[in-house]
């Protein structure tokens, strides 16, 4: 019962630790009635384009602009209060300026390549030397590149049949550090494999057409062919 | 619970509560409307009753003390007549045990029927998803082999045009809806590369329009060729729709490599006498993938003066060898084991010795740009570890801070240009500031002796070809990569739009607008795109 207890109080704690947290990075870059300046300028600007504002774009934060706020946080889901919080920069899509390089207004979704590699070597090539986790990240780029497969890492991946994990759900666990920076080392060129297209366990495969094929590479228990 | 009950009691008569057994009692005797008798009785429990207690589930789930026991059947239950009430518990235990078991039996039932109907809910949901894509993808053949008919009589440039982006677009489709559809790899591949050329070829025929050349008789055979296979595959596609052909099974990762035909051999060459091979420039041609080194010249090595390049490069001390690696660049691989536990490994090329790519570990884990001092100091590292490897001439382009690491690309240089194609990636150590790993590839794929042409236009005469929404920051000459196998010498401006950095390939023989690219700032480094 006392153990119990200690428990929910640890967890009330973090709470509380949580919700401290989020009110800081909040309070940190919150745009609100009466602020000014080019990020209000942006702020107007977005919500002029989606049409929750009708005023002009004058870089003050007044009635009319918390009005529109109100009305985006309200259709995204968010606490509609009228104060750009971070939540609400982020629905926006603006980031919170932290200073430095990270102020290209253009951005990409290589990151959500990258994780989604980084889950398949997790999956399949988990436990492989961390070569061979290169590997098999290089193989999905090399299938990317070819004309016999699917144009993007997630036709690839999601291939129908193409790889073991994706079927068995094991793609959806949480990749390791390692998994993670296997996938960017493929992306940003290694390639152990010479341009393989596929791998095969000799263990278990029965599969004539892949027992046929040259083998260009082994690592681990990983036999790669092209 | 009332599983684990019934084994209970039948296992442990001996042990059960006190409370247990008279809840039991009562509840059998409720159902059998008598009391009062013992061993008799018990046994005498009729088939009628046995059902009643299944249609309430089970004695034990009778609450205790419901019905207050009769008095005199405690003394009985306690110990006055001992042998006759273990009994009892013994055939209670007999009864309550096929109770439980018919019980559980129903529960399962019902849960398995639930879940046959959920399982068959998605297997509908999914079958759908895959006939949907396969009609989609008739539907999308059927326009694609209209589309190239068409191409072949239109005689006007817009329409020519749009016919072509039509084209383009229409491949890609297919390719997508192809990787949706579930079948084995084999019988995917050829029909995918096909459509995935033609999209190509079609794309390469509309920048040859754009640059005012027209199509050669080399294109209309080919284009003729293209329309008599579309037109095959598209009728091959509809009649299987036609029969209820549609691959709709979903496959597991052996079938993917598994194929009708066993003899895969004879398969592969009529694959390729099915489809037409198409000439032309684009990512994904033929010749391209084909693609050999230029950059490997000299006598082949051996593994072990291999092992002495890898050395001295890699800087490791013990490497053993980790086998070969064949393929386009054939390779001596090696590794050894770093004193942190992580593995380095490197491979030579046979032929010339030279280092492909090595891969070691940071010390650190470390992300984000570091300051700019330290930046230059990585850098330099990097350029001393280039000259000791024999690559002068090399001048740094963009770099990544990630995982430890700085990977900075290098790009060699010839009288002030740069050659893009020519690029060496060196990872170095944030922390200790080593080279710790290097990627050749790009390098050895595209190096070679060159002439290049002296520029037919000024600098300034390309500028004035610049958009004026572009603020001019820098501007070079250099070699880029036009497609896979041609280069093109051109002015390079790098500027800003608003927020946004672009850089801007001018052609410094037409003036034409080559290439443009635009740098995506991430807190781990720049990125173009």
């Amino acid at each position: 019962m006392g153990k119990n207890k200690a428990k929910a109080w640890l967890k009330l704690a973090a709470i509380i630790a949580l919700c401290v947290c989020i009110c800081a990075e909040g309070l940190a870059a919150t745009l609100q009635m009466g602020s000014s300046g080019d990020e209000v300028k942006t702020l107007q600007t977005k919500l002029k384009r989606w049409g929750y504002y009708a005023g002009s774009i004058d870089g003050i934060f007044g009635a009319a602009t918390k009005r529109a706020v109100i009305a985006f946080q309200k259709k995204n889901g968010l606490t509609a209060d009228g104060i750009v919080g971070a939540a609400t920069l982020k629905a926006l899509g603006m980031n919170a300026q932290s200073g430095g390089a990270g102020n290209s207004a253009g951005s990409s979704n290589a990151n959500g390549s990258l994780y989604l590699l980084a889950r398949l070597v997790y999956g399949e090539a988990r436990g492989e030397p961390y070569k061979g986790q290169v590997a098999v990240a290089a193989v999905v780029l090399n299938r990317v590149k070819s004309s016999q497969f699917p144009n993007s890492v997630s036709g690839v991946i999601y291939q129908s049949g193409a790889f073991s994990v994706v079927d068995d759900g094991q793609i959806n666990l949480t990749p390791d550090e390692t998994a993670i920076k296997a996938a960017r080392d493929a992306m940003n060129g290694y390639d152990p494999t010479n341009g393989c297209l596929f791998y095969y366990n000799p263990a278990k495969t029965t599969n004539k057409w892949m027992l046929s094929k040259p083998v260009l590479l082994k690592i681990g228990n990983h036999s790669f062919f092209k | 619970m009332d599983e684990e009950r019934g084994r209970r009691s039948a296992r442990n008569n001996e042990e059960m509560s006190e409370i247990d057994a008279i809840n039991a009692m009562n509840a059998i005797d409720r159902i059998s409307g008598t009391r009062g008798g013992a061993d008799g009785l018990w046994a005498g429990v009729t088939p009628k009753g046995m059902r009643d207690i299944m249609l309430n589930g089970g004695a034990e789930d009778m609450p205790p003390n419901v019905e207050q026991p009769p008095r005199e059947d405690k003394p009985q239950a306690q110990g006055g007549q001992a042998s006759s009430g273990r009994g009892a518990w013994r055939t209670a235990g007999r009864i309550a045990l096929p109770i439980a078991l018919t019980a559980a039996l129903i529960i399962t039932a019902v849960w398995g029927n639930g879940q046959r109907a959920l399982a068959e809910n998605y297997r509908q949901q999914s079958e759908n998803a895959y006939r949907r894509a396969f009609i989609e993808l008739c539907d999308h053949m059927d326009n694609l082999q209209t589309a190239l008919g068409k191409l072949r009589v239109t005689a006007a440039p817009g329409q020519y045009m749009l016919l072509l982006d039509d084209i383009w677009r229409l491949s890609g489709a297919c390719v997508s809806l192809m990787g949706q559809i579930p079948a084995a790899h084999l019988d995917r591949a050829e029909l995918n590369s096909f459509v995935v050329r033609i999209g190509d070829y079609a794309h390469a025929l509309s920048k040859k329009a754009l640059n005012a050349e027209g199509r050669s008789a080399e294109d209309d055979e080919q284009l003729n060729l293209l329309y008599a296979s579309c037109v095959r595959i598209s009728r091959e596609l509809n009649d299987r729709l036609s029969i209820g052909d549609i691959p709709t099974a979903a496959i597991a990762n052996e079938d993917y490599y598994q194929s009708g035909d066993a003899e895969q051999g004879v398969k592969e060459d009529e694959d390729i006498a099915k489809f037409p091979t198409l000439i032309y420039d684009g990512p994904f041609s033929e010749s391209s993938e084909k693609l050999e080194p230029r950059g490997l010249g000299g006598p082949s090595v051996t593994a072990e003066a291999a092992r002495t390049i890898a050395q001295r490069l890699t800087l490791a001390a013990d490497l053993e060898s980790d086998g070969e690696t064949g393929g386009s660049i054939p390779t001596w691989d090696f590794r050894a084991a770093q004193q942190d536990g992580s593995e380095l490994y490197a491979s030579i090329s046979k032929q010339g010795g030279k280092l492909v790519w090595f891969m070691g570990s940071a010390a650190g884990n470390a992300n984000g740009i570091p300051a700019e001092d330290r930046q230059r100091r990585l850098k330099a590292a990097a350029q001393d570890w280039l000259g000791m490897a024999g690559y002068d001439n090399m001048q740094a382009t963009y770099a990544q801070y990630y995982g430890g690491a700085a990977v900075i690309n290098f790009a060699a240089t010839l009288d002030g240009i740069i050659l893009y194609n020519d690029l060496v990636k060196v990872w170095v150590d944030m922390e200790t500031e080593k080279v710790i790993g290097a990627d050749a590839r790009n390098y050895i794929f595209s190096h070679a002796e060159r002439e290049l042409e002296t520029p037919a236009i000024s600098a300034e005469e390309a500028e004035a070809k610049v958009s004026l929404n572009l603020e001019i920051e820098a501007r070079a000459l250099a070699l880029i990569p036009l497609t896979v196998e041609t280069e093109k010498l051109c002015y390079e401006f790098k500027g800003r739009c608003g927020d946004d950095e672009y850089i801007v390939y001018i052609d410094a023989q037409t003036g034409e607008e080559r290439q443009i690219f635009t740098i995506i700032n991430t807190e781990n480094g720049q990125l173009t795109a």
